[in-house]
């Protein structure tokens, strides 16, 4: 079993989709509550997740990383908590091609995956990146968008095994559960080395 | 000239919206969310809960905020900002929210300003309409500014000496998101609106 802690700073509940999962358990708890990371293979920062906060507790999460756990960062970085973090530069023209998503390069985490079916929802474009993370020189950059190819997904491995994977828009979770590979997105991520 | 705080959750979309251009300048403060309980409301005119400010966080600081209104300040409740959980007095209904309707080139969400007091010198129905989450049932002493297929999603309510404004709509999310271009117009007019609001008594 794999499990995932979400930080949860909303009042609605977290996606319904995680009590479907087998062979990953996804942990809800409020975000300011007791950062005990213990017991974890890795953490969701939603995009709805107060990043100020999460500023003040770089520090555990950097040695979260380091001691070989995952953390599946979600929306625009406005205040950095990770070394690898900076802040998120948008599309300039938000038009269709301004909106379309590039694969850069195939990837085990989206194997079978048509990148087409993640620019569009209902046909419409958008819902799944705006502009990106910058990523650092050592980061696999998985997706683009637009025509400045800004980085919306990427990922990568430090030293120690712990890896950081960016989505630089909404919460990945739907994204995923619509493509049908929710499950094992979470286990490749989590599973630590 | 009428002074304006918002409260800041920490989020990305706060922080677009609330402390960087376009509209960084509407506000003379921004508040921590988790600085509100020991923060000094009453040197500000109006308190502008921004979209999506977590309920739960709200909650605990709902009786501040009927201090607030009670000694002259203006509250502002953006949309998913749920008053109708934490505030007495407010009754808001839900509605599944429809992403796609503009898809039908036909189609009109249905919002009008009722063309009460001023907001109709800040804000047209395209500057309103994106998408709805709810509207609210109205109270006496509430009054419609904005409607939706004839249902209010937002109102105004003298409350003590002061006055409560609450919307469904939402945005401050949808702009700090870079998604969505009708928000950064509702913003562009809702803001000098409430700056151009009387000052407390």
């Amino acid at each position: 079993m794999v499990r995932w802690l979400w930080f949860h700073n909303t009042p609605s509940p977290p996606p319904a989709a995680f009590s479907k999962l087998t062979r990953v358990q996804v942990v809800a708890r409020p975000q300011y509550e007791s950062p005990d990371f213990d017991g974890f293979d890795g953490i969701i920062v939603p995009m709805h997740a107060d990043q100020r906060h999460l500023s003040g507790l770089s520090s555990r999460l950097d040695r979260f990383v380091d001691d070989g756990g995952a953390i599946l960062v979600n929306g625009h970085v406005a205040h950095p908590f990770l070394p690898e973090l900076e802040r998120f530069v948008p599309v300039v023209n938000r038009d269709l091609e301004g909106l379309t998503l590039h694969r850069e390069l195939d990837h085990p985490l989206f194997a079978g995956v048509p990148v087409e079916t993640l620019t569009f929802n209902k046909g419409v474009a958008g819902f799944y990146g705006r502009g990106g993370n910058p990523a650092p020189p050592e980061a696999t950059v998985i997706h683009t968008v637009g025509r400045e190819r800004l980085p919306v997904d990427w990922v990568l491995r430090r030293p120690s095994g712990g890896r950081l994977f960016v989505h630089s828009g909404n919460t990945i979770v739907a994204s995923l559960r619509r493509a049908g590979i929710l499950e094992r997105f979470l286990c490749q991520l989590g599973r630590r080395p | 000239m009428t002074t304006l705080a918002a409260l800041d959750g920490g989020t990305y979309y706060h922080q677009r919206t609330l402390r960087e251009p376009p509209f960084s300048h509407f506000f003379d403060a921004t508040i921590y969310v988790r600085d509100a309980p020991n923060a000094d409301f009453e040197q500000f005119d109006i308190l502008f809960l921004p979209s999506r400010l977590n309920a739960d966080l709200l909650e605990p600081l709902a009786s501040r905020f009927v201090d607030f209104m009670g000694g002259g300040g203006t509250l502002v409740c953006m949309g998913e900002t749920h008053p109708e959980r934490w505030l007495p007095g407010v009754d808001a209904t839900p509605v599944d929210t429809n992403f796609w309707w503009w898809l039908d080139p036909s189609a009109d969400l249905g919002v009008r300003l009722t063309g009460a007091g001023e907001l109709p010198k800040y804000l047209d129905r395209e500057a309103l309409t994106w998408h709805l989450h709810g509207s609210f049932s109205l109270r006496p002493g509430q009054v419609s500014l904005v409607e939706a297929e004839g249902a209010c999603i937002m109102f105004e309510e003298p409350r003590g000496a002061g006055r409560l404004i609450a919307t469904t709509l939402d945005p401050c999310y949808h702009h700090g998101s870079y998604f969505m271009p009708a928000t950064t117009r509702c913003l562009e007019g809702l803001l000098p609106w409430l700056k151009a609001l009387p000052t407390r008594k």
